[in-house]
């Protein structure tokens, strides 16, 4: 595979009138969107600009995608930057991502996408598979978020295995988008979708939210592939909107980022006895999925999903019970974490192996299975959280002594214990404003729990092992 | 059942929801605005399936019965008979 704009433009010209993307407003298609991608990159080619972060607000349309790809197709990186989020989490990103020029009201140098949109095509330069691609932000221990740059080469590299492990996977297919664009999952929408001349449909999010709205959505648009977080099939499951709506068109469910409880997926399967269902295992730091798993029939209740075998020519181990990986799809690495960076991407009998922070077993069948996580990162609602960022984040309000978030994995809700310094009327109240306006939606607190004092483990710091053993037992 | 009882239970589950929220009785576009996510949706059609006694169908779970309280309320009602 030469690269992803390549991969379009022949998509362009073999089916010029097909549709890409689709979003609530229009229908974009390869020969359109082609044009307007060499628009947007001449755009930054005219203006001089190379080798920079540029950031893009994220918004659930074509445009976003559209600047994705000008911007990376012109030799700079694109950022994809949520304008919801907090105010210190915004700075962090634009003082990490060294950030000069964005297509957002928050960057030094706005630029306007309508600007882009018109620009005169001229001669671009010539992509090269370790071309940095993206930067993508993720929640960070120390309440600073992390930057993960990743490459073109990255993202060829997962189309690449993924043709390897699915030789026959159609082309032409629809995909509808669930994941938010400012989180990687997304990124395997978009370029799978490109890859295999597919069409990407770009539902609004509140359609999400009801359930039998985004059903009759994907009926609809016949939507072939969904590669979505288990929290949103849940909630088909949970609903049962699969007794009222039938989804004929549904061929391929992708699912990664969480564990898949087994009788909500089990709820897909026999309501769905056509589709090919597929675990996925990946993370920010790799580009699309490294572990992939099929399953064919309903499983055991008191089974875990396996994780599965290597997906293409991923070498895939386990070094002290943790999952390393060692593959051309292993991003770049942290933008300004010289220590992560160094425990994370380790340079190993002269190959760069991945320490995921996962610990895993391979069963008797040969397939991974996820255990459990090294540290505090969790995963709510399919977004990953290090709990710590929340707890730094909040114990910079002065009436918090100290704080404690855990998960209760059963409910999926975040669990805020804390002990307060002052006597408050109303604490709780109180705090979810603050946290609401203090963190990102996905990591705002679902319950507030106060206490006298918080346990302490022998070291002296909070024993979150213990609150969280409280809210899952 | 009546409509002021119901109209206040179903407040009282909103606001054990959002405690912070100061404009549950008023907004109009609680879906729509994000105020109710999926996960809270889920979580409000087991309680008031529970509170009221009633089966709310997937075909129910639409914005005209969600993203107001006047919207809950009615069909609260309507299913109650």
């Amino acid at each position: 595979m030469e690269s992803i704009v390549f991969l379009l433009a022949k998509e362009a010209k073999d089916n010029p009138q097909k549709p890409l993307f689709v979003d609530e407003e229009k229908i974009i298609s390869y020969q359109e969107s082609f044009t307007t991608i060499q628009r947007v990159a001449s755009y930054f080619i005219n203006k001089g600009i190379k080798g920079e972060n540029i950031l893009v607000s994220v918004s659930r349309n074509a445009d976003c995608l559209l600047l994705f790809l000008g911007i990376a197709l012109s030799g700079n990186t694109y950022v994809p930057f949520d304008e919801t989020y907090p105010e210190e989490r915004k700075k962090d990103i634009l003082e990490i991502g060294k950030i000069k020029y964005g297509f957002s009201p928050s960057a030094p140098v706005v630029l306007k996408k309508e600007e882009a949109f018109k620009a005169p095509i001229v001669p671009l330069p010539e992509e090269k598979r370790e071309d940095p691609c993206y930067l993508m932000f993720t929640s960070g221990s120390t309440g600073r978020p992390k930057g993960v740059l990743k490459s073109k080469g990255n993202v060829l590299a997962f189309l690449e295995n993924f043709s390897l492990s699915f030789p026959s996977f159609p082309r032409g297919l629809s995909f509808c988008n669930q994941t938010p664009f400012s989180f990687d999952a997304s990124a395997k929408d978009i370029y799978l979708t490109i890859a295999t001349g597919g069409t990407l449909y770009i539902p609004s999010k509140d359609r999400f939210a009801l359930p039998s709205v985004i059903a009759e959505y994907l009926e609809k648009n016949k939507i072939d592939v969904l590669l979505w977080v288990p929290s949103a099939l849940t909630l088909f499951s949970k609903m049962k909107i699969l007794d009222y709506y039938s989804l004929p068109s549904l061929k391929y469910v992708f699912f990664i980022g969480e564990p898949f409880m087994p009788k909500y997926l089990n709820y897909w399967i026999t309501h769905c006895p056509k589709v090919h269902f597929y675990n996925w295992y990946g993370s920010t730091e790799v580009a699309g999925a490294i572990l992939y798993h099929e399953i064919k029939e309903e499983v055991p209740l008191d089974s875990k999903i396996p994780i599965g075998k290597p997906l293409g020519n991923n070498e895939v181990f386990l070094e002290n019970g943790e999952i390393c990986v060692s593959s051309p799809q292993v991003a770049l690495g942290y933008l300004e974490e010289k220590e992560k960076n160094a425990l994370t991407f380790r340079n190993e009998n002269g190959k760069r192996v991945l320490h995921t922070g996962d610990y895993g077993e391979i069963d008797r069948n040969g397939d991974f299975v996820f255990a459990s996580r090294k540290d505090d990162q969790v995963k709510h609602m399919g977004y990953r959280i290090e709990l710590s960022d929340i707890d730094v984040v909040l114990s910079s309000l002065p009436y918090i002594e100290t704080g404690c978030t855990v998960l209760n994995r059963k409910r999926d809700r975040l669990v805020y214990f804390c002990s307060l310094n002052e006597k408050m009327e109303n604490p709780i109240p109180t705090i979810l404003k603050e946290a609401k306006e203090k963190l990102a939606f996905y990591m705002v607190p679902n319950e507030v729990k106060i206490l006298p004092s918080l346990p302490l483990n022998p070291n002296g710091k909070v024993d979150r092992l213990r609150l969280s053993n409280s809210v899952n037992a | 059942m009546e409509e002021k009882e119901v109209r206040e239970q179903v407040l009282s589950l909103l606001k054990d929801l959002h405690p912070e929220s100061e404009d549950l009785e008023t907004n109009k576009e609680l879906v729509h605005s994000g105020e109710l996510n999926s996960l809270d949706i889920v979580t409000l059609v087991s309680e008031l399936s529970d509170t009221f006694d009633i089966e709310i169908s997937p075909k129910e779970i639409v914005y005209e019965n969600f993203d107001s309280l006047d919207g809950l309320v009615k069909m609260v009602l309507r299913l109650s008979d």
